[in-house]
């Protein structure tokens, strides 16, 4: 058991690794395709004349080829350095960490909420079928794939910051929460309900059911520890789509994380801003599908044969 | 319980209908031209010459709304055709080829899938810069892996079955093989796949847009166009709220139609994805 364990843990480390790299690698060209680098956008302002741009530009380390500055950045990010900012001036780690805890006060408040609440309602649904539950799943449902969350969240400016003045218009995570969070409840709750629907028609709920057990008891007793495993993979896949939505989100709400400072920065041309920023929200997620397969299998023992 | 379904599933195909036609009348110039300025007549409510009001630069609202309807919903059927020929061509391509090549293709879709559509989007269209081609492959390259996977599942799951061994015997090749037979077996499930990514292709584009990196940037496609009425919200809610709400039901009616059309060649097995 060991041995295979052994190297089967390797080679998902390898795996994961092999992703994060090609990601900063491609990454890297990507943004030095852009026509004009942060310079010309300096000359374009009228900030700087021809000849200081040629100086800053050697200064930046801009002048030097794609392939040589590709040597020199990942040279130093393996010693954890990530650069300054181009812009700023400070460094880009720092930045990034200033950005962090808002974004992830958005993601995990967000993904929990979701959580919470389409599980809830997934359970209620099949402890209760005569009720509206069922209903409320299917509305959740289509709501989050119909209602793209940058509508809403433009929607909710209007009426609870602009019309009902209760909530400021940038800075807030209240809204945003909300609105990722129902969001997630929907792509929660159809598959989970799916699943308990399916798991109570198995033997051994049958078998609850013939003992005399409530439906509440049944549903807690055997057929949430089958179903954890189910919530656990689908919040891995939510946190990728739920990453690209918090990046509008924090641009439609003002918010200073991540995703709305990489954005800037890709306006700004910051290269090693962009850099860091993009690389740590793909490594985010490929970390967190990892860990989501990871405790799913560690929940579910069924799942080892597939793994 | 018969009749309230029909009720039901007509008014998505409505919407599409209205829409399309909408965004044919301004293609043919029908409408106001969705670029005629008129500084006197900035942010206007709606009024009898302007039937929605106008923007911040004073230009018709409605005409610049239906001209919007056939670039997004153009453009989102052009990325999905991209994802589906580019994602299912490639991936069969590769299972042809097998070995080392699936393989390593197939760590690509894999990459492509881990990363939100946004965020390749976002990095492909800066690289790139905004115009209607390069959003077209941008959202069509975030898309293919889904359609890559229902044609290497396919692959797998035909390659074996009776009627392509007995093609091949006949002596046809793989090229021919997988093109006269087991296309046309994969053809429903991808055009399944292709009606349930399209409203995500008009939400993913709408989104670039709005960002300022999708089409160039005077097009009038929705997100362009909420984009500049979000800066103006207070003065002039109903240009905000107008184009938002058409997107709003436009991603709903599409998703309808896509999961009814998923929902119709799961319960009846492969047969009735001939119908669609």
């Amino acid at each position: 058991m060991t041995a295979p364990l052994f190297t089967h843990s390797l080679r998902v480390t390898a795996r994961m690794l092999f992703s994060i790299a090609a990601i900063a690698f491609v990454v890297f060209f990507l943004i030095r395709a852009i026509p004009g680098d942060i310079t010309d956008l300096y000359v374009a302002s009228g900030d700087l004349s021809a000849g200081q741009q040629a100086r800053m530009r050697s200064e930046l380390g801009l002048d030097a080829g794609v392939f040589e500055q590709f040597q020199i950045w990942s040279a130093q990010a393996m010693r954890g350095d990530l650069g300054k900012s181009l812009r700023f001036h400070t460094p880009v780690a720092a930045m990034l960490l200033d950005a962090l805890p808002h974004t992830l006060t958005l993601t995990g408040g967000a993904l929990l909420l979701g959580l919470v609440l389409g599980g809830l309602i997934a359970l209620l649904a099949c402890a209760f079928p005569a009720g509206p539950w069922r209903r409320c799943v299917e509305l959740l449902n289509v709501w989050s794939i119909a209602m793209p969350s940058f509508c809403i969240g433009i929607i909710a400016v209007l009426v609870f910051s602009i019309w009902l003045q209760w909530l400021p218009i940038r800075g807030q995570l209240l809204m945003p929460i909300i609105i990722l969070g129902l969001d997630v409840a929907g792509q929660v709750a159809k598959p989970l309900y799916e699943e308990l629907m399916d798991i109570t028609r198995r033997g051994f709920v049958r078998t609850a059911r013939a003992k005399g057990l409530s439906g509440w008891k049944i549903v807690q007793r055997h057929v949430l520890p089958n179903a954890a495993a189910v919530v656990i993979s689908l919040a891995g896949i939510i946190f990728g789509s739920l990453i690209g939505s918090t990046l509008t989100m924090e641009v439609v709400f003002g918010l200073n994380g991540v995703g709305g400072l990489t954005f800037t920065a890709i306006q700004g041309r910051d290269y090693p801003l962009v850099q860091a920023g993009i690389t740590w929200l793909a490594i985010s997620v490929v970390i967190i599908n990892q860990l989501a397969r990871m405790v799913s299998v560690w929940v579910d023992p069924r799942l080892r044969s597939i793994e | 319980m018969a009749g309230q379904r029909v009720k039901l599933s007509t008014w998505p195909w409505a919407v599409l209908a209205i829409l399309l036609a909408a965004g044919l009348a301004a293609t043919l110039g029908m409408t106001q031209d969705p670029y005629a300025q008129d500084f006197l007549a900035r942010n206007q409510g709606p009024g009898p010459a302007h039937w929605l009001g106008t923007d911040q630069f004073g230009r018709d609202l409605m005409s610049r709304l239906m001209a919007g309807a056939w670039l997004t919903l153009s453009v989102a059927a052009g990325a999905t055709s991209v994802a589906l020929l580019g994602g299912a061509g490639v991936a069969l391509a590769a299972c042809m080829a097998g070995g080392w090549v699936r393989a390593a293709v197939f760590m690509v879709f894999d990459l492509l899938r881990t990363l939100p559509p946004i965020l390749v989007g976002l990095a492909i269209m800066t690289a790139a810069g905004a115009g209607t081609a390069t959003v077209i492959f941008a959202i069509g390259l975030t898309f293919a892996p889904l359609f890559a996977y229902i044609a290497s599942a396919a692959y797998d799951r035909e390659r074996l079955a009776g009627y392509t061994v007995a093609a091949r015997l006949m002596g046809g090749s793989t090229l021919a093989v997988a093109w006269r037979h087991m296309l046309p077996n994969i053809a429903g499930a991808l055009i399944t796949q292709a009606a349930i990514v399209m409203p995500r292709a008009v939400t993913t584009e709408s989104v670039l847009s709005f960002l300022g990196v999708g089409v160039a940037p005077d097009t009038p496609t929705w997100g362009r166009i909420i984009a500049a009425a979000s800066e103006y919200a207070e003065e002039a809610p109903l240009s905000l709220a107008v184009p938002v709400l058409t997107l709003a039901c436009t991603t709903l009616a599409l998703s309808i139609i896509g999961h009814r059309l998923r929902h119709a060649s799961r319960s009846s097995g492969g047969a009735a994805e001939a119908t669609i």
